[in-house]
């Protein structure tokens, strides 16, 4: 069990819920694999690759791991992608085309499945964080594949979709089940392998940017990889009307949901609604990126 | 509220923005660099010049979002104290 510490009165809610997406994501996966016949390989892949994801989500979880471990044991979450040879090393970059690399792009699979995954663990501070914003990326991957004409890749984030829709319902404000480390780090590793195994990597590279950029304050400002626990300085605080502020403390990490409490405290449910729609923002960015990529 | 929400997707626009033009930069500008004379030396000196210049564009992508973040923050903060 879990404290809901933005809550006056410190709920206990069941922590490791969010394997419900990884266990949906597995079955829904295995039966297009049956039902519609499609290629057994990048099924495989993908599944080992959410499966390990959430094995060092568990992990982290019952025990919790060192900041600089979780991220580096992340990697291994693509190693199935790589080695059954499940991506293109063709990427489509604006002004350049589609360009070959086929030396950096399996590193470039390793970075970015463990980043993306990463990232989306650092993006669920508050209730229906993860799920609401991650649907919105999904719903994002299934536009930006019917529009490159991709309707067997399209599968995969459908499921997801509909795994974290059903998952949502359970994890918004307020909230009575959390995802925890295993369900975001398997979610994350999903988005990331799905953007590899859909060659979509440029427009949600930017779909992803309230997520990237998280990230990225986060590190710069904490001074490289903490753990939430190693983080003496909060960004923000519970106020007694069961609002969250952002605090003024120069030392504390800047964070997007400080970002969104500069100008003034807000409910957690309206926090969450400015991070779902962000990603909306962000995703139609991503949608104008790749018509733009278009020849 | 809903200008708070338009200054955060103004952010996500400036990033984005920066995105689109690094890229630009970096394979309109900088992948196009050669070099007026021609020797041994010459490809190393072009491919060297291309990494450094392509990674200092990313260095400075970083440097703006981060410096746009903190006077977003701050600004916001000092108005509201």
């Amino acid at each position: 069990m879990g404290t809901d510490v933005h809550k006056v009165d410190k709920p206990k809610i069941p922590e490791m819920c969010g394997l419900a997406v990884t266990v949906g994501l597995i079955s829904s996966a295995i039966i297009a694999t049956v039902a519609l016949q499609v290629e057994a390989r990048p099924i495989v892949a993908f599944v080992l690759c959410i499966s390990i994801a959430a094995a060092m989500g568990i992990a982290d979880d019952l025990g919790p791991l060192s900041s600089r471990v979780k991220p580096a044991l992340t990697t291994l979450a693509a190693v199935p992608i790589v080695l059954l040879g499940t991506y293109s090393p063709y990427m489509a970059i604006p002004f350049l085309g589609t360009t070959r690399l086929t030396i950096i792009y399996p590193i470039l699979v390793i970075v970015a499945i463990a980043v993306l995954a990463n990232a989306i663990n650092m993006m669920n501070p508050f209730n229906g964080a993860m799920s609401g914003t991650c649907s919105v990326l999904s719903l994002a991957m299934i536009v930006y594949l019917l529009l490159l004409g991709r309707s067997t890749e399209m599968i995969l984030p459908s499921a997801l979709l509909g795994s974290l829709l059903a998952f949502h319902w359970y994890n918004k404000y307020p909230a009575k089940v959390f995802s925890g480390n295993a369900g975001d780090l398997s979610v994350g590793a999903a988005i990331g392998a799905l953007v590899v195994m859909g060659r979509i990597e440029v427009p949600m590279l930017i779909a992803m940017i309230p997520h990237i950029t998280n990230a990225f304050y986060l590190l710069s400002s904490a001074g490289g990889l903490r753990e939430r626990r190693e983080m003496p300085h909060r960004p923000t605080r519970l106020l007694e009307d069961g609002r969250i502020q952002a605090t003024e403390d120069g030392k504390a990490p800047i964070t997007l949901s400080r970002l969104i409490l500069a100008e003034g405290a807000l409910r957690e449910s309206e926090i969450v609604n400015i991070m779902i729609a962000m990603t909306i923002a962000s995703s139609l960015l991503g949608l104008l990126t790749l018509l733009l990529m278009r020849p | 509220m809903s200008s708070r929400l338009g200054s955060l997707i103004a952010l996500i626009f400036f990033v984005w923005l920066s995105i689109v033009f690094g890229l630009f930069i970096v394979f309109r500008v900088i992948f196009e660099i050669s070099l007026p004379w021609q020797n041994a030396l010459t490809p190393t000196i072009v491919s060297v010049s291309r990494v450094i210049l392509s990674a200092m564009v990313g260095v400075t992508w970083l440097l703006a979002w981060w410096k746009l973040a903190n006077v977003y923050l701050w600004r916001k903060l000092r108005r509201h104290e």
